[in-house]
């Protein structure tokens, strides 16, 4: 039917686009590099919004949560996938499912100002990204640690160095007993900078991208960053440049993979992957494999037949169905579960720690955000909430949302034996 | 595609569809910044999917739902005897320009899922299927949404003949 009605319905919002707000004003909140001047003071309204936008989440864990195999961390891929769903819409809060790894948090820094949650690093103590309206030069979008406990924030960044305009807070690693983290200035360079965590010595650039083309870090193990090559580009392979510095090196057997989020593991490239968006019946690779950076690990992956798309993880694969429903899968195919959500545009579901978690939405009524633990077959949603991972292309161990009354909730998930 | 590159060019769409979906100009920009926020951090992974903006847009409708979650509680609907008060039905030879401004505001006291449904169907032209994924409902319920959105238009409108005429099919 097209009426009269529904002509002024469209007329109404065609209208109502026009009421849009200049994207000047929002351009102004974004980093986008123009002149010195007005992108610091971008900058500044860019940290307050993203502390809004990412909240504020801190959470506690014993230790620090390390990327080069910390002792205390959960086992991860051993302990896998039962094979059982959870029932989605018929999930406890995640204060009740995980009760010592749930954290309420502050909404400011003693001093009063915002902040974003990075990473935890145990103890009471926590690196976050400081924010104010203005933040100043490069080294104020360091990470700094802040202890809860005393009361106390510790900037890491080098007071020293001015960084350029439209510099960008990354990703934040710990390294043994230094933070590490990437600054992005403009569109195409990722400088990595490291600094003890106690504030004993300033930070210092650890290692830029000397290679050819554009690359971006994607993780950290060991000593090592390991960079992706530009997604605009053929993916070339996986490289890796030591924290103490020297030129990269390509990770062996890594030619042709490309990352997909999950780091350690890559895949070939193209990738249909956890954001992935409407493709045509029969599109994608009906198998593949996933090659693990660190220890040359290969997992090879197929899809059930009568599923249209999957993308996987270590641990199991998400996709839709021939007849548009969500699924899940083991890696070869088995214990292939179809739930009852239509599916064809998006299976949000994003993971961590190896696919040991997953975050994501059923497109139930209303929407219900999750977040299971394949390990335990535990899973949680907050009520009225969406769950989302803390961080940029670096592993998330961290879950956050915000409930009705707008306080922040962390979930830390390296606190989960 | 780099993220500077993005914005520049699909900003003011995603603004727009961010109003229309929200009908708040003022929300409209807050979501939209805070949603190019996240995306910029994850921007190397979402531009190397085949449509950005289709998943930006997405970023968008569930920040709004969201943020409707959260704000209801602080919401005040708008009966359609107040909004008779405010825009009392004409019958005079402007009746069509009234009508229209009386359809802009009556949207805006519509269910938000049901503002988000006309806004998917009659803005962005998307099928009832792809309605339903976004909004999270079967294409059914898209349909019946869009069905109440329009029957409380109707309900609301002036009882001119065109309407009852056109519209009561």
């Amino acid at each position: 039917m097209n009426t009269y009605l529904e002509d002024l319905v469209r007329d109404a919002q065609r209208r109502q686009a026009g009421r849009a707000v200049p994207p000047e004003r929002i351009l102004a909140k974004l980093p986008v590099r123009t002149t010195r001047r007005a992108t610091v003071r971008r900058r500044g309204s860019l940290i307050v919004a993203a502390a809004c936008a990412a909240g504020l989440a801190v959470a506690s864990v014993p230790l620090a949560v390390r990327l080069d195999a910390p002792p205390d961390r959960p086992p991860i891929v051993a302990e896998g996938w039962s094979g059982v769903v959870p029932d989605f819409e018929n999930l406890r809060p995640p204060e009740q499912v995980w009760p010592d790894a749930v954290h309420r948090l502050p909404a400011t820094l003693p001093d009063g100002s915002t902040y974003s949650l990075q990473l935890s690093l145990g103890g009471g103590r926590y690196l976050v990204r400081g924010v104010g309206k203005n933040p100043g030069p490069a080294h104020n979008v360091g990470p700094k640690v802040f202890d809860t406990a005393a009361g106390t924030v510790q900037a890491l960044g080098d007071p020293d160095a001015a960084g350029p305009d439209g510099t960008w807070l990354h990703d934040v690693a710990v390294d043994g007993d230094r933070a590490v983290w990437v600054l992005q200035q403009g569109a195409h360079q990722f400088d990595v900078w490291s600094a003890p965590l106690d504030g004993s010595a300033k930070a210092r650039l650890a290692v830029r991208w000397t290679g050819p083309g554009v690359a971006y870090p994607i993780g950290l193990h060991a000593g090592s960053v390991y960079w992706a090559t530009s997604v605009d580009k053929p993916a070339t392979g996986i490289y890796r440049t030591p924290l103490s510095g020297g030129a990269p090196e390509l990770v062996p057997d890594s030619a042709g993979f490309r990352e997909y989020g999950q780091f350690p593991w890559v895949t070939p490239g193209p990738v249909i992957n956890d954001l992935a968006v409407q493709q045509p019946p029969g599109a994608g690779a009906r198998s593949g494999e996933l090659l693990n950076l660190v220890t040359g690990e290969r997992l090879h992956w197929t899809a059930n037949p009568d599923a249209r798309a999957v993308q996987c993880n270590p641990m199991l694969c998400v996709g839709w169905s021939a007849d548009e429903k969500a699924v899940f899968q083991r890696l070869d195919g088995s214990a292939y579960t179809k739930l009852r959500y239509h599916q064809t545009v998006m299976w949000g579901e994003e993971s961590a720690l190896d696919g040991r978690f997953g975050v994501g939405t059923v497109q139930a009524a209303p929407s219900t955000s999750w977040i299971w633990d394949r390990a335990t077959g535990a899973a949680a949603s907050p009520p009225g909430a969406r769950v989302e991972l803390v961080g940029g292309a670096f592993p998330s161990t961290l879950a956050q949302w915000t409930d009705a009354d707008g306080a922040i909730y962390a979930l830390d998930l390296a606190d989960i034996k | 595609m780099t993220f500077e590159e993005f914005v520049a060019a699909r900003l003011a769409p995603l603004i727009k569809y961010a109003t229309v979906v929200t009908w708040d100009p003022h929300l409209a920009e807050d979501i939209t910044q805070d949603v190019l926020i996240r995306a910029q951090a994850r921007w190397v992974r979402i531009s190397g999917l085949d449509a950005p903006e289709q998943y930006v847009k997405r970023m968008i409708l569930n920040q709004f739902l969201s943020w409707r979650r959260r704000r209801a509680a602080r919401q005040v609907s708008v009966s359609t005897q107040a909004l008779d008060a405010i825009a009392p039905p004409v019958a005079d030879g402007a009746a069509a320009v009234a009508d229209r401004d009386l359809v802009l505001r009556l949207i805006a006291t519509l269910p938000p899922k049901q503002r988000a449904a006309l806004a998917l169907r009659y803005y962005e032209d998307l099928p009832d299927d792809e309605i339903g994924e976004l909004l999270g409902c079967r294409p059914v319920t898209v349909r019946s949404q869009i069905s109440r959105a329009l029957a409380t238009l109707r309900a609301a409108l002036p009882a001119t003949p065109s309407l009852v005429e056109e519209v009561s099919s």
